[in-house]
């Protein structure tokens, strides 16, 4: 009944069929369902980034004077082109964006291996309690950072400058690019922080303690080994922040509009929202090209560290910890620096943030401002219609862009380990690449798509969605592979071998154990889609405003308090969301 | 019948360095109803490949195979692992951290089985199979909570719940140390002897090989290269490769000087560098052909007198001894080369320096193919 031929003896001809060499046409079957998938992510993905990237340079090269790209007037140009790079302002806004995001690069860099090296490295007190003060930031949003920075620290009645002037101080302006740098420096830390001091907790201290036994004094062991094994990772770290610093309009918007300093982001926004005028989209998605390429360059460089920094994998699970430096009598000193750090730039915006919601009108910290006390702020904002439905949409687009991003992860990740074919390498760089397109643009792409392609998205939360999963894909991603790598390909297998079809081994081997990663991951797009002003901005219509909208256009309109009241709210959603997340894979990021 | 067919195998993994030379090569084999069939080899020469085609987990690029019967892998149908009649046990084990030891082995009977078995049912066959191996005092006990020999019988009751066509185990003891790993070898082998079920074994350790096989397949570069019974591979060895697979040997090349053949057996006089020996051959050999001639340092008796009357002796010397317990290692130099003899420790007396005289029984000396 064997449908197969008997054995052939060793001398004599084979009674079996040639078999087919291998070819395309015989991949059919079991690997099938893997390559179909690994079709349809490719495919998703090439729509949600080949889509924005296409619409900005074809718009880019559109004359759009008074009608959309493609509009009944539009016409084929360079003129964009010529016109932005002959105009100086240009030039200066290029040369502030880099003064921008470098100097709060610098910052963060410092600040960040500073914390990172006292917390990992040395036997300074309470180390937990300073870890939750350095990393607690990340619960605020850059856009309420920047406001409350604002009430703190500007000219008019800022509360520290208020201060400066009662001890015979001068004032520091926040509204200039110094404030800029200080404010986003600041704001960048927490995440910073958790990148290098994940690279410095991975080191295996076996490293330095070879060197030591080799004859090595401290600085040279540090000099030769530490600083060496450590490059990769803070490279890329600095690398990855450089995009989040150029990309956003918030600090720029709030902090630089007010004081005439424009960055790149912000010159995309307000060409497409202008003051007076109407918005020109052409000029905007040539301004959206300078960004890209100054963000392509760096990050281009990252993924060849990320790829090379695997030859210094110091990772071992078991690695043994490098002992910590005994700091003595610096002990308790270095404890207050940290502990001044946490007031400065985590109690202290916090802090205004609260007291500007319950005063009828700002005007800096003083005792009258104690008996003007007043909740009539909340009051009028939970009354009102508009609030609610903001709230409501930051939850239901947070939740759904976490979803979809986290499902789209998932299997593109899943893809990208478990197989070892041509497409992965295309999908490795697809799932990356949403890194290489900064948000603004993003946000105006996707735009001009779905106004030029009427299909009813535009106004509506699903196009802000859509425009989050394209920009949180990348992040979704460096969580869900380094998760999926962690599941031994066998435990699948075993799965498969007891019968159990490829869904039942989703639902009852993988997704069980991935359950941390993807609660920590959908949590951690929760938060960014929540703290996101920039995309929203772009594609707010009254239909969808969310809670980040609300809080900058009571800014803009001078309504502190309301302003003030939301962003407390806010916080406390963000904040809530961020210490739900669990140690290990924070330090996914 | 035979419970697995292989025909003509051949893999190439798709990887552009190694298009020319495929992983496993035209192989064939059949393993029979019942038998504990064994893949031996060295590492890297394809047992793994050949094991994860069978279990459907690898699609070959070409040939054919068979479970029970029924084709699930040829030019024009492949059958994904799931619907396969198999039990597969990994060298990692494989057990999922998230469910007890109950609910791993219950899994293939919840969502691997055609028909819907009732949870008494279920519960009857999870018990019987963790009584197989042991384990089911620890029913409840999450799987991660268990030593590693524990793992690996959760890992063998899972395979066998059930009850396969054929039962796939690939090194399943080589993360165990040595003294677990002999008292689960003695384990596996009952509990195969017991509900004889077909197994296919994969390994490269011979004595695993020797000790548990109805019959070996030896492999070698991708090719299987031969399948003989543990008794054969170790006694009657057909080439160079086969009797160091078996064990280890020692091995000199020589020519026949003359050849008897008293219509019994066929023994022939090989010049070799240590001396004249004699030697029973299987094969046909002829005057002035060259061939190999291979002892096992167990068969090489060491005498310190020397011993009349008996052909294969040759003068010696001790050059080093390595007590090693039940037995003494003794290294020699026999006309300028080297000679390895194991011996019971028991009883043994010479040291270093001392003269001695080598022995090699004639039925214990193979003559193999050059
Ligand atoms: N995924 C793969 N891609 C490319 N080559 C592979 C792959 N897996 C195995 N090989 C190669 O195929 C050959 C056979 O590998 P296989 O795993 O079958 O060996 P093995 O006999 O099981 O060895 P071991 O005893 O070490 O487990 C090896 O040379 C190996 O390098
Ligand atoms: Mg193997």
């Amino acid at each position: 009944m064997t449908t197969l031929t008997p054995v052939a003896p060793p001398t004599g001809e084979a009674h079996v069929r040639p078999a087919p060499r291998p070819g395309v046409g015989r991949r059919i079957g079991a690997f099938a369902q893997r390559q179909w998938l690994a079709l349809l992510v490719t495919l998703i993905l090439f729509y949600l980034i080949a889509g924005p990237v296409g619409m900005l340079v074809a718009s880019s090269f559109q004359q759009t004077g008074l009608s959309l790209p493609f509009g009944p007037t539009a016409r084929w140009t360079t003129q964009n082109y010529s016109d932005v790079f002959t105009s100086s302002k240009t030039w200066s806004v290029m040369g502030d964006t880099l003064a921008y995001a470098l100097g709060a690069l610098v910052l963060a860099t410092v600040c960040s291996i500073g914390a990172a090296w006292l917390i990992e490295r040395t036997n300074v007190p309470a180390r937990r309690l300073l870890y939750v003060i350095v990393v607690t930031g990340i619960g605020i949003p850059g856009l309420v950072y920047g406001i409350s920075w604002n009430l703190l620290l500007n000219t008019n009645n800022g509360v520290i400058n208020q201060g400066f002037s009662a001890v015979g101080l001068p004032q520091f302006n926040i509204q200039s690019l110094p404030g800029m740098i200080l404010v986003e420096g600041i704001r960048m830390t927490p995440l910073m922080f958790l990148l290098v001091s994940a690279a410095i907790r991975q080191m295996d201290g076996t490293m330095e303690d070879a060197a030591a036994a080799s004859g090595a004094r401290p600085l040279t062991t540090m000099r030769k080994v530490t600083i060496p094994l450590l490059l990769p990772a803070m490279a890329a770290a600095a690398i990855y922040q450089f995009v989040t610093a150029i990309e956003a309009v918030d600090v720029p918007l709030i902090l630089g509009l007010p004081g005439h300093i424009t960055v790149l982001s912000t010159q995309v926004y307000l060409e497409v929202h202008p003051a007076i005028g109407v918005a020109d989209y052409g000029v905007s998605s040539t301004y959206g090209m300078l960004l890209l390429v100054l963000a392509a360059g760096p990050l281009l460089a990252y993924q060849r560290l990320i790829s090379k920094s695997s030859r210094f994998a110091t990772v071992t699970g078991k690695a043994y910890r490098p002992r910590r430096i005994q700091l003595r009598r610096w002990r308790w000193p270095a404890f207050l620096v940290m502990v001044c750090y946490g007031i400065v730039t985590f109690a202290a915006p916090l802090l205004v943030m609260i007291w500007a919601s319950t005063q009828p009108y700002f005007s800096g910290f003083s005792w009258e401002g104690v008996h003007r006390f007043t909740l009539d702020a909340y009051r009028s904002v939970f009354d009102s219609p508009n609030f609610t439905n903001a709230l409501w949409h930051t939850l239901v687009i947070g939740v759904l862009t976490a979803l979809f991003t986290m499902l789209l992860s998932l299997l593109s990740s899943w893809v990208i380990v478990r197989s070892r074919s041509r497409t992965t390498a295309l999908l490795d760089f697809l799932v990356f690449a949403p890194h290489l397109i900064p948000s603004v643009i993003v946000g105006l792409a996707i735009v001009l798509i779905y106004l030029v392609v009427p299909v009813g998205l535009y106004g509506t939360i699903w196009i802000v969605v859509l425009a989050m999963v394209t920009r949180q894909i990348a992040l979704g991603t460096r969580i869900t592979t380094p998760g999926i790598a962690q599941i031994h390909a066998s435990l699948e297998e075993a799965g498969a071998a007891s019968g159990a079809p490829p869904w039942v081994v989703w639902w009852k081997i993988l997704l069980p154990l991935l359950r941390p990663v993807i609660a920590n991951g959908t949590l951690m797009i929760f938060v960014a889609v929540a703290q996101n002003l920039t995309l929203a901005l772009m594609l707010v219509a009254p239909g969808n405003s969310v809670l980040a909208t609300e809080i900058y256009n009571f800014w803009d309109q001078g309504d502190v308090a309301s302003s003030m009241a939301m962003s407390v709210i806010l916080t406390a959603v963000t904040a809530t969301a961020a210490t739900l997340l669990r140690g290990g894979e924070r330090d996914a990021l | 019948m035979s419970a697995v067919t292989v025909r003509n195998l051949e893999h190439h993994y798709q990887s552009k360095k190694n298009r020319d030379r495929p992983q496993v090569d035209n192989v064939s084999f059949d393993v029979n109803s019942g038998e504990m069939f064994v893949l031996l080899g060295p590492s890297g020469c394809g047992k793994t490949t050949i094991l994860r085609c069978i279990a459907g987990l690898i699609r070959p690029s070409s040939g054919e195979i068979a479970i029970d019967g029924k084709t699930v892998a040829g030019p024009t149908k492949f059958v994904p692992t799931y619907r396969r009649d198999i039990g597969l046990v990994f060298q990692d084990y494989a057990v999922w951290p998230h469910m007890t030891v109950f609910e791993n082995v219950a899994f293939p009977l919840r969502h691997g089985s055609a028909k819907k078995l009732r949870r008494n049912e279920i519960r009857d066959q999870v018990m019987a199979s963790l009584e197989m191996v042991k384990l089911e005092k620890y029913a409840t006990r999450d799987a991660t909570a268990l030593s590693g020999g524990q793992q690996q019988r959760v890992a063998l009751a899972r395979a066998l719940v059930r009850e396969p066509a054929v039962l796939l185990l690939d090194e399943p003891l080589s993360n165990l140390d040595a003294a677990l790993r002999e008292q689960m070898r003695h384990e596996l082998r009952q509990i195969q002897q017991r509900i004889r079920i077909t197994t296919l074994f994969v390994t490269h350790d011979q004595s695993e090989a020797l000790s548990m096989a109805t019959r070996i397949g030896l492999m070698r570069d991708g090719v299987l290269e031969e399948v003989t019974t543990p008794r054969d591979l170790y006694q009657a060895p057909k080439s160079q490769h086969a009797a160091s697979a078996a064990g280890a040997a020692v091995f000199y090349e020589g020519t026949v000087e003359a050849v008897e053949d008293d219509g019994m057996q066929r023994s022939a006089r090989v010049g070799t560098p240590v001396g004249r020996l004699q030697a029973r051959t299987l094969g046909p050999v002829q005057v002035g052909q060259t061939v190999t001639v291979a002892v096992r340092p167990e068969d090489i008796e060491v005498h310190p007198a020397p011993p009349t009357d008996r052909p294969n002796v040759l003068a010696a010397k001790i050059t080093s001894v390595l007590f090693l317990g039940p037995s003494v290692d003794v290294r020699l130099e026999v006309a300028g080369h080297t000679m390895r003899s194991t011996r019971p420790a028991k009883g043994w007396t010479q040291v270093e320096d001392d003269s001695a005289y080598v022995e090699l029984p004639v039925d214990r000396v193979h003559i193999l193919p050059a």
